[in-house]
């Protein structure tokens, strides 16, 4: 007689079998790739040794490329969540027939093509790019600023791309809010902006840490606008492994930045959960 | 002197009146119950009394303050909400001092005031839990010391009994009055049960169609309702059309649809605009098996009825009785009270129903 499967594992499976396929078994050989020797000619020979990470650990150049990362995706969550939160508040406070069109306007740069987003950018961001000329005809400044190919620019499309993300998750946690709660401190004497300080704001914290988490590990790995916008001179962890990987064909090398990258992201979320759980009232799954 | 004055309160919304010229003067610790059906625009009062509303037009005064156009948050009018609204991410204790906190009460103050009103609710010795871990009673009673804490001259009730099952319900109903003795507030309790407006009021407005239809006490309300919109919504009714109205000395005589014979007593002691409805209580009503020998005889000073037993719902402490009576497009039901004595009707039999003249109200 067979034995008797739990449904649960029925349900789980094809979404397990497709995680381990493309997910698991792919990250292994990465972890095992890292540990790799790259003898002089530029072949990798397979081995466990520390050679790559310590040549990444004893460069100030991959440690500053790393630095940078890091706070590229802090900068480019802060600045989604800041614009985000007024964006989704605002819909989740809309009319309900007009919140739909609003979510899709929201979500129209995940709909565009990513070359033809980026290369709008550079359009846009040049030095005598459209912004450039424009704010040198109103007379704001002089000189064009510098935007294309810095990390100013590379977080501007950042922040293009990255909103749309930040604005579904909070919304959804606005949306559900409810608006008695804020009717109630009103109504014990709370004005206007301490409402939003003592209720609404902590309130919305699952959404807050969800939004930031995803936008930031979504940023430190994404590859073509940081590529494409910031070029050769705003060179993050991501658009490195791609150029160790393709042009430098040094896989073990690259794979140690990837497994350096993966464990900085887990390093800092967990951290940042940490702090925001510490504060957050046991009372409130805070994520 | 009266406490809360509203005058010719109107909100509109676009061409939409749903609150029509208002006018109520509640009493100084007096609890008003505004009773109506939903969309009849007593929550939309409440709110506006709230200030989480502005009226389009007319004007609300406290103690002879004008509230109209204060803020919400400077108003000093407590609301207890239908679903509690606590707030989810604060203890007990600090969602009972966030008022306190939000008005500057002094630290040290804080703790005393706090325990106090939890007390008052019997609930000290949760404190220290969060919402989510009570019961719906427990957070109505947090919800009424997070309100009571503040000593508002105003509370306002909005529908705060309705998510509780009956049992509690009543109780916390008779806390409610309880606590307005303690602290002495003036409240205003929006419903649409009638039961609840009854047992928990001193007065009560029926509102319809953002009006108010009727404002008495629960007596007049239940015993002189004031229309038919009235006579149906607060409590149970038999209320028919009538039809060949003749005036008689300080009676009215009429035919129910069926040519059923009726008369009720003209309370204006002469012919004024005849009636085009009756009502009868069904608790006025006396119901017995038709006796086998039955001549049509009418006792002196009785209204009465034959009619087929439809169904009989009993409830324990009463019994309730439907009749099909011939030309009646509804049932005609009797509440009659358990009395222990042998119950005789049947389902399908011949039943006479009687009451006292006096009994048919008119509209």
């Amino acid at each position: 007689m067979l034995r008797r499967i739990p449904p649960y594992w029925i349900l789980l499976s094809p979404g397990l079998l497709i995680l381990l396929l493309v997910f698991v078994v792919p990250l292994g050989r990465l972890l095992v790739l890292s540990f790799y020797r790259t003898d002089p000619s530029g072949a990798m020979q397979a081995a466990f040794a520390m050679e790559q990470y310590i040549r990444f650990f004893s460069d100030p150049f991959y440690m500053q490329m790393l630095w940078r990362s890091v706070y590229i995706g802090i900068i480019v969550s802060f600045v989604c969540l800041v614009l985000g939160y007024s964006l989704a508040y605002g819909v989740a406070r809309a009319r309900p027939e007009r919140r739909f069109m609003l979510l899709m306007l929201i979500a129209l740069p995940l709909l565009t093509s990513a070359v033809i987003r980026n290369f709008g950018w550079i359009i846009i961001l040049g030095r005598k790019g459209i912004l450039n000329e424009t704010l040198i005809a109103i007379g704001l400044i002089s000189q064009p600023l510098d935007l294309l190919y810095t990390p100013a620019g590379v977080i501007i499309a950042l922040v293009h791309v990255m909103l749309p993300y930040m604005v579904l998750v909070l919304y959804s946690v606005l949306e559900g809010l409810d608006r008695n709660l804020e009717s109630a401190a009103s109504n014990l004497g709370a004005s206007g902006p301490k409402v939003f300080w003592f209720v609404t704001l902590p309130l919305s914290m699952p959404g807050i840490i969800a939004g930031t988490l995803l936008v930031f590990s979504i940023t430190l790995s994404f590859f073509v606008t940081p590529s494409l916008v910031g070029g050769a001179k705003v060179k993050l962890m991501a658009t490195e492994i791609y150029n160790q990987t393709i042009n430098m064909l040094n896989w073990p090398y690259a794979s140690a930045m990837g497994v350096i990258l993966l464990v900085t992201m887990l390093l800092v979320t967990g951290l940042y959960k940490r702090i925001l759980n510490r504060r957050g009232p046991k009372g409130v799954n805070l994520g | 002197m009266s406490q809360l004055i509203i005058q010719d309160l109107v909100k509109q919304y676009g061409s939409n009146t749903v609150v029509q010229n208002l006018n109520i003067a509640v009493e100084s610790g007096e609890m008003l119950s505004l009773l109506g059906p939903s969309g009849c625009g007593k929550t939309t009062t409440l709110r506006m009394i709230a200030g989480m509303h502005s009226p389009t037009s007319g004007s609300i005064q406290l103690d002879g303050r004008e509230l109209t156009h204060v803020p919400p948050h400077k108003r000093d009018v407590g609301l207890v909400f239908q679903n509690y609204a606590l707030f989810p991410h604060l203890t007990v204790f600090e969602n009972v001092a966030f008022g306190l906190k939000r008005h500057g009460v002094p630290k040290g103050e804080i703790k005393g005031r706090v325990m106090g009103a939890l007390e008052s609710v019997q609930l000290a010795n949760l404190a220290e839990r969060y919402p989510a871990q009570m019961s719906g009673g427990q957070q109505q009673r947090v919800a009424l010391a997070r309100t009571l804490v503040l000593k508002p001259p105003l509370v306002l009730f909005d529908e705060p009994l309705s998510n509780l099952d009956a049992k509690l319900r009543q109780a916390l109903g008779i806390e409610i009055r309880a606590l307005q003795r303690e602290y002495g507030f003036t409240g205003i309790f929006v419903t649409h049960d009638q039961e609840e407006a009854m047992t928990i009021s001193d007065r009560i407005a029926v509102m319809n169609g953002g009006r108010i239809v009727q404002m008495g006490t629960p007596q007049e309300i239940y015993m002189h309702p004031a229309d038919p919109f009235v006579a149906d919504f607060v409590g149970e009714s038999n209320l028919f059309p009538v039809s060949a109205v003749q005036p008689a000395a300080g009676y009215w005589r009429f035919e129910l649809p069926g040519g059923h014979r009726l008369s009720a007593e003209n309370a204006g002691n002469g012919p004024s605009a005849p009636p085009a409805h009756a009502m009868i209580r069904p608790e006025a009503v006396l119901v017995q098996r038709q006796p086998q020998d039955a001549g049509d005889t009418e006792r002196q000073g009785y209204n009465r009825l034959i009619g087929e037993v439809a169904f009989i719902n009993y409830t324990g402490s009463s019994y309730l009785i439907g009749l099909n009576v011939k030309g009646l497009d509804s049932h005609f039901i009797v509440r009659m009270q358990n009395t222990r004595k042998q119950f005789d009707l049947r389902l399908g039999e011949a039943a006479v129903v009687e009451w006292p003249i006096h009994e048919t109200l008119t509209f």
